[in-house]
């Protein structure tokens, strides 16, 4: 379980490069002002919309497809086998991961107490020990999600998430193509389009969406 | 991610403050230029909206002395001040529910009651 090879760390290094580029610092207003985000990409400017019902329902039907396709597809696994496999033949207890996120959980929660304890004190010393104990613990329970989502991003259930958010990327992106008049059109004729499209435009879109939908695709 | 951050600053700002406040007062106001389909971000957005509007609610009521300005204005110590009020609240709700079940029982020793029988079925008598 100790055993991360070098590969394992590499892929974490990867995925936390990737967050940063999600990282948009600005303060603008925009970002909650409508149900729409905007980006540009080479000088050019597009948006993100959120879904409508219909489009939902056909990112619905794409997941469903591929859920059926996957499942009769050799080397694709759904996440409880997946997590067998793992256990079996590499050595990697995800349960247990999943123990040591939650023994994370619980110590952070007892520092927040803490911090909480110091509320009128003028202790600024106590108080910035406690903040960056807080932040060192909050990136060791960041690395152990990234970690578990490294070996399980292979299964079903992962791979078919993937397609719903790319075909609703697909459905919901759009190119401004007049200014003056505030024109839009879909920047993807096609999903095939979309899917073989290797620019980082596909990339940033996805972003954006998953960034607009956020806390709705508990609902969604 | 700087995302959240940016949406706590926005919603703990004065100006959406106001906006939240006058928004439940006076019809037609609304805080976005969409009525529906909110976006993810929105409904997060409006998730801090209420909880920095509680909070300074508490603030200027002085309901705990550990909550100062200082408090609010810090991402990490409203979280950390979160923690200790669903803790806070939780124990309150212990100790009301004690205080109501021995009010109960208290008012329930020395007083008349009333015992309720079953009586059998008019029968009409045979011949």
């Amino acid at each position: 379980m100790e055993n991360k090879t070098k590969q394992d760390e590499q892929k974490i290094e990867q995925v936390k490069e990737i967050l940063k580029t999600m990282n948009t610092d600005f303060l603008d207003h925009s970002i909650i002002q409508d149900n729409k985000l905007y980006f540009t990409h080479e000088d050019k400017s597009y948006r993100v919309l959120m879904p409508s019902p219909k489009d939902l329902s056909d990112a619905e039907n794409i997941r469903h497809q591929h859920y059926g396709q996957f499942l009769v597809t050799e080397g694709y696994y759904l996440k409880v086998v997946l997590k067998k496999i793992l256990k079996e033949k590499q050595g990697i207890d995800i349960d247990e991961l999943e123990q040591k996120k939650q023994q994370i959980n619980d110590k952070l929660k007892q520092v927040f107490l803490n911090l909480a304890d110091l509320g009128t004190s003028k202790d600024e010393q106590q108080i910035e020990e406690l903040k960056t104990k807080i932040n060192k613990i909050q990136n060791e329970l960041i690395d152990v999600n990234i970690e578990i989502v490294n070996y399980l991003s292979p299964c079903i259930e992962d791979q078919v998430e993937k397609k719903y958010v790319e075909y609703l990327t697909f459905l919901c992106t759009e190119k401004l193509i007049d200014r003056s008049s505030e024109k839009y059109e879909k920047v993807w004729k096609d999903f095939s389009v979309f899917e073989t499209d290797n620019t980082k435009l596909a990339i940033k879109a996805i972003n954006r969406l998953t960034e607009l939908l956020l806390d709705s695709r508990e609902v969604l | 991610m700087n995302l959240d951050k940016n949406i706590r600053k926005l919603a703990r700002s004065s100006y959406y403050q106001h906006l939240y406040r006058i928004s439940k007062d006076i019809n037609g106001v609304s805080i976005f230029q969409n009525m529906n389909n909110f976006s993810g971000l929105q409904s997060l957005f409006l998730y801090w909206l209420k909880v920095y509007n509680i909070l300074f609610d508490e603030l200027s009521n002085k309901e705990h002395d550990n909550l100062t300005s200082q408090v609010i204005l810090d991402d990490i110590r409203v979280d950390a001040f979160l923690h200790y009020r669903t803790q806070y609240q939780q124990k309150k709700l212990k100790e009301y529910k004690q205080k109501d079940k021995e009010y109960k029982l208290q008012n329930r020793k020395g007083k008349n009651t009333t015992k309720f029988q079953k009586f059998p079925l008019y029968t009409k008598p045979s011949d």
